[in-house]
C-alpha cells in the first residue's frame, strides 16, 4: 500500500498536481519519515505552492537524513534561488555538484545563478559544456539561448534559436528568446509576431505578455526611443545601471553650473538640459503612459494585468489634473494658485508612481513603495488644498513634498534594485 | 467536541480531536471521527477500513451520510488488482438514484444547450441521422472546480433514463499504479454492456494531458489506451455517451478532441443566482436554520460563488451558531445574520480561474473551442 502511495504521489507531481502530491507524500513519509527522496518531492511540492520556509525545512530534513545524497541538495539550492538567496544556493549546489559531477541539471541551475547576477558570459560557457554532453536539454537551450541574447551576440543567437525551433516548434523558451532578440534589435513588429506565437504555445508564459507588450508599446516612437535607451542599459549589471543613472544626473548639474558660469553657452546648455529632463521624465513615467494607449483597444486591454492598470489609471488621473490645471490656468484665470502649484505637483507625482510600480512585486521593497507613494500624494494634494484654503499646515505639506521629492526618487530607484528574501 | 465537530461538518480538524479518543473508553467514536477525516482528504480505503471498526463496535454510530460518501451506489469503483469491487451492473441499475434537469435550480441556457448536443441526439438520434449528424461521441464539460460538472452529468444520466457510471481522479490513479490498461476495458465494457449508458470520467486532463516529454511511459499507453476505447475500435460505442470533466481544458492532449472523440466541449460556469439559492437551501437543508432566512437576496450578493464556495458558506455560518450555543447553551437556529458575516469572510474561489482562462481564451482560441468561455467572461466583466 505504501509503494502505490509513492507512486500515487509521483503520478500527481508529474501532472502538476502539487497540492494533492504533497499530501500523497506526506502520507508515505508518515511511514517512512527517512526517505530522503520523499522528503526532496515534498520541498519541490511546497515549492511549487510558494510555501518557502516549508520548503527549505523539508529540503534541510532530506540532506539531515542522507547528507551524501546530492538531489537533496541540488533541491536546497533550487530552493534558494527561488528565495533569491544566491549565495546559500551556490553554497547547496557546489556541495551537489561534489557528489555529482556530471548531472545537467545541477550545472543548468548554476548557469541562472549566473544569470541572475548578470554573468551572461559565465552562463554561456557552462551551457555550452552542458549541451556537448546533452544536446537536447531542453533547459540548458533556453539558458544558453538567454545568455547569447543579452551579450548581443546576435547572428549566433538567432543560428541557434532557429536549430532549437526546427527540432521543437513550440519550445516556448525559445520562442520567447527570439522575440526577445528582436526586442534588442528594435525589430518591433518581428518581436510581436514572435510573442504571439509563443503566447499561442502557452497563453499563461509571464515572459511572452510582456515581451509583446513591449513589442505593442515600441510601436509608439517616443517609448520606441526610451525602450532603444533601456535595452541599452539593460547590458549593464543592476549596479553599473544606477552608476549610469547617477552619472547622467551629476553631468547634468555640471551643465547647470556651465549654463550659469558662460552665459553665451546658456541656450545650448539650456536645450540640452530640457531634453535631458523630458527624457528622464518619461524613462519613469511612459510605461504608464504607454497602458493607457493599449488600453484603448480590445487586445491591449487583454494583455494588460491589474498592477498596470492601476498604475495607468493613477498615471492617466494626474496628467488629466495637471492638463485641467494648465487650460484653466492658460484660458481663464492666470492668477489661480491652485494651478499655479497644482501643475507641478501633478506632473511630479507620476515618477514617484512609476517608480513605486517599478520595484519587486512582493515583500519589503513593495510595502516602503506603496507607503511613499501614499504619503506623496497625501502631502502633496492635501497640502495644495490646505495651502489654497489658507491653512498654515498646507504650506509645511508642500514643503516636505518638494524638499522630500529628490530623496524619494533616489530612495525608488535604489528599491528598484532589491530582490529581498522570499518567506 | 467530536460529535460537534461532525455536526459541524469540519471533518479536516477532526483527526487532532478524534486520535487522542482512540486509547479511551471512547474508541468507537474516535474512529468514526477519523474515518471522516481520512473521508475528507480523499483516503476512502483508510475512511473504510476505521469506519467498519467503528460501526462494529457501536452500532449507533451509523451515518449514513458518510456512507454514501465512501460507497456511492450511483458509482463504479476500481481498485488497484484490476479487478471492478463494489457493485455489479445491476445492483447500480436498481439503486441508482437518479436526478434530472428539474433538480437543479437555474442555469437554463447551460441545460439548453446540454438538451441540444447531448439529450435530444440522444433520445432522436433518427433525426439527426436524417440530417447526416453523427450520434454519439463524448462531451468534455469544462469550468471552474466546484461548479457542479459531476452533477450535471449525473443529472443528463436521469435526462436520459441511462445508466450511470463514474471514474474519478482516485480511479485514474488506480489505473496507472496497478499499470492494468484491463481495468479501463472493463469500465467501458460495463458501461456498453448496460447501454443506454453516461460514462463520466472526472479529472479527464489525469488521463489525456498533452502527451510531453515530460510523461511517463506509462501515462502514455493508459492515454493511447483510452483513446481506442474511446473510438470502440474493437466494440461498438452506441448508445454510450462519453462524458468528462476537466477544470483544464488547456491540458488536455489535443488528440481527445478529434472527430468521435470529445469534439463538443461545453462551458459549465459558476451557479447563475437561481441556481445558488437552490445551493444555498440545499446545504442548509436539515441543520437548524432560521426560515425567514432571504436565500434569494443571499444568492444574489453571492456572484461567481462556486457551489462549494456556497458549502463553506453555510458551513462557516452553521459553525458560528454552534460556537454561540457552546459558549451560551442555548440551542438557537442558524439565522441571517451568521450568513452574512459569513458571506463577508468569502471570496468566490471561481476568480482565480476565470481570470487565468482568460488567457486561453485570448491567445488559443483559434479554433473558436472557448467561445462560450469568452462570452461568459465578456458579460461578467473579468478582467
Amino acid at each position: 500500500m505504501s509503494d502505490d502511495e509513492l507512486k500515487r504521489a509521483e503520478i500527481l507531481f508529474e501532472q502538476k498536481r502539487y497540492e494533492q502530491a504533497l499530501e500523497a507524500y506526506q502520507s508515505y513519509l508518515v511511514e517512512h519519515p527517512e526517505d530522503s527522496h520523499s522528503l526532496c518531492m515534498a520541498a519541490r511540492c511546497f515549492l511549487h505552492m510558494e510555501f518557502y520556509g516549508r520548503a527549505s525545512e523539508y529540503a534541510s530534513a532530506a540532506i539531515s537524513v542522507s547528507p551524501d545524497y546530492s538531489y537533496a541538495h541540488y533541491v536546497q539550492a533550487y530552493i534558494y534561488f527561488a528565495r533569491n538567496l544566491d549565495e546559500e544556493a551556490f553554497q547547496s549546489l557546489d556541495r551537489a555538484l561534489e557528489l555529482e559531477p556530471t548531472n545537467p541539471d545541477y550545472h543548468v541551475l548554476r548557469a541562472k545563478l549566473y544569470a541572475h547576477q548578470s554573468d551572461w558570459l559565465a552562463v554561456k560557457d557552462s551551457m555550452e559544456a552542458i549541451l556537448e554532453h546533452h544536446p537536447h536539454h531542453p533547459e540548458a537551450q533556453t539558458t544558453l539561448a538567454g545568455a547569447l541574447v543579452r551579450l548581443r551576440r546576435n547572428d549566433e543567437a538567432e543560428a541557434y534559436l532557429k536549430s532549437v525551433l526546427e527540432n521543437d516548434s513550440e519550445n516556448e523558451g525559445a520562442l520567447v528568446e527570439l522575440g526577445n532578440l528582436h526586442l534588442f534589435q528594435s525589430q518591433w513588429q518581428e518581436a510581436l509576431d514572435i510573442f504571439q506565437s509563443a503566447l499561442a504555445v502557452n497563453p499563461e508564459n509571464e515572459g511572452a505578455r510582456t515581451g509583446l507588450m513591449t513589442a505593442l508599446r515600441a510601436k509608439n516612437p517616443i517609448y520606441g526611443l526610451v525602450l532603444r535607451y533601456l535595452l541599452w542599459l539593460s547590458r549593464f549589471s543592476k549596479k553599473n545601471q544606477n552608476a549610469i543613472v547617477y552619472g547622467s544626473s551629476m553631468l547634468a548639474k555640471l551643465l547647470n553650473l556651465l549654463k550659469q558660469q558662460y552665459p553665451k553657452l546658456a541656450p545650448v546648455i539650456g536645450f540640452i538640459l530640457v531634453l535631458w529632463r523630458i527624457f528622464s521624465y518619461l524613462t519613469w513615467t511612459i510605461k504608464a503612459g504607454t497602458t493607457l494607449l493599449l488600453r484603448c483597444n480590445e487586445y491591449g486591454r487583454s494583455l494588460v494585468n491589474e498592477e498596470e492598470v492601476m498604475e495607468s489609471n493613477i498615471v492617466g488621473v494626474l496628467w488629466f489634473a495637471a492638463l485641467g490645471c494648465w487650460l484653466y490656468h492658460s484660458l481663464v484665470d492666470p492668477f489661480t494658485l491652485f494651478c499655479k502649484i497644482g501643475i507641478p505637483i501633478f506632473l511630479s507625482l507620476p515618477l514617484i508612481v512609476g517608480g513605486c510600480f517599478h520595484t519587486v512585486s512582493y515583500g519589503w521593497p513593495k510595502i516602503v513603495a506603496r507607503i511613499i507613494l501614499v504619503v506623496m500624494t497625501v502631502s502633496s494634494v492635501v497640502g495644495l488644498f490646505l495651502f489654497v484654503w489658507g491653512f498654515p499646515l498646507g504650506l509645511t505639506l508642500l514643503k516636505f513634498y518638494f524638499q522630500a521629492f529628490p530623496i524619494v526618487l533616489l530612495i525608488l530607484s535604489l528599491l528598484d534594485s532589491v530582490e529581498p528574501e522570499k518567506e | 467536541m467530536v460529535r460537534e465537530f461532525l455536526k459541524a461538518r469540519r471533518y479536516k480538524q477532526l483527526r487532532a480531536l478524534a486520535e487522542p479518543l482512540l486509547e479511551t473508553e471512547e474508541r468507537p467514536l474516535g474512529l468514526l471521527g477519523m474515518a471522516r477525516a481520512e473521508q475528507a482528504a480523499n483516503r476512502m480505503e483508510k475512511a473504510k477500513a476505521l469506519y467498519q471498526e467503528a460501526i462494529e463496535s457501536d452500532s449507533s454510530l451509523i451515518d449514513e451520510g458518510l456512507e454514501a460518501e465512501l460507497s456511492p451506489d450511483d458509482s463504479l469503483k476500481l481498485t488497484t488488482g484490476g479487478d471492478i469491487v463494489g457493485l455489479t451492473p445491476e445492483e447500480v441499475v436498481d439503486k441508482r438514484k437518479s436526478i434530472t434537469f428539474e433538480d437543479i435550480g437555474g442555469m437554463e441556457e447551460l441545460k439548453e444547450q446540454l438538451r441540444l448536443n447531448i439529450i435530444y441526439p440522444m433520445q432522436r438520434p433518427e433525426i439527426y441521422e436524417a440530417y447526416g449528424k453523427k450520434v454519439g461521441g463524448g462531451i468534455l464539460l469544462y469550468g471552474p472546480p466546484g461548479c457542479g460538472k459531476t452533477h450535471l452529468a449525473r443529472a443528463v444520466a436521469g435526462e436520459l433514463g441511462a445508466n450511470f457510471f463514474s471514474a474519478g481522479l482516485n480511479d485514474i490513479l488506480d489505473m496507472y499504479i496497478g499499470n492494468s490498461e484491463k481495468n479501463l476495458s472493463d469500465l467501458f465494457q460495463m458501461a456498453r454492456s448496460k447501454a443506454p449508458s453516461v460514462l463520466f470520467i472526472d479529472e479527464i486532463d489525469a488521463l489525456g494531458a498533452k502527451r510531453g516529454s515530460n510523461n511517463s511511459s506509462n501515462m502514455k499507453t493508459m492515454t493511447t489506451h483510452f483513446l481506442e476505447e474511446m473510438d470502440g475500435m474493437n466494440t461498438d460505442n452506441d448508445k454510450l455517451l462519453i462524458l468528462g470533466a476537466t477544470n483544464e481544458p488547456w491540458s488536455v492532449d489535443s488528440a481527445f478532441r478529434r472527430p468521435g472523440r470529445f469534439d463538443k466541449i461545453i462551458f459549465v460556469p459558476p451557479p447563475d443566482e437561481a441556481a445558488r439559492a437552490e445551493i444555498l437551501k440545499l446545504h442548509a437543508k436539515e441543520k437548524n436554520v432560521d426560515p425567514t432566512v432571504p436565500w434569494d437576496s443571499l444568492a444574489k450578493k453571492m456572484d461567481h460563488f462556486s457551489g462549494a464556495d456556497i458549502a463553506q458558506v453555510v458551513d462557516q455560518a452553521v459553525e458560528r451558531a454552534v460556537s454561540d450555543a457552546i459558549r451560551t447553551g442555548d440551542l438557537r437556529p442558524v439565522n441571517q445574520k451568521d450568513f452574512q458575516i459569513a458571506l463577508k469572510s468569502r471570496k468566490p474561489t471561481t476568480m482565480e480561474w476565470l481570470r487565468r482562462s482568460k488567457n486561453y481564451v485570448n491567445f488559443a482560441n483559434k479554433d473558436g473551442y472557448y467561445d462560450d468561455l469568452a462570452d461568459f467572461l465578456k458579460k461578467a466583466k473579468i478582467r
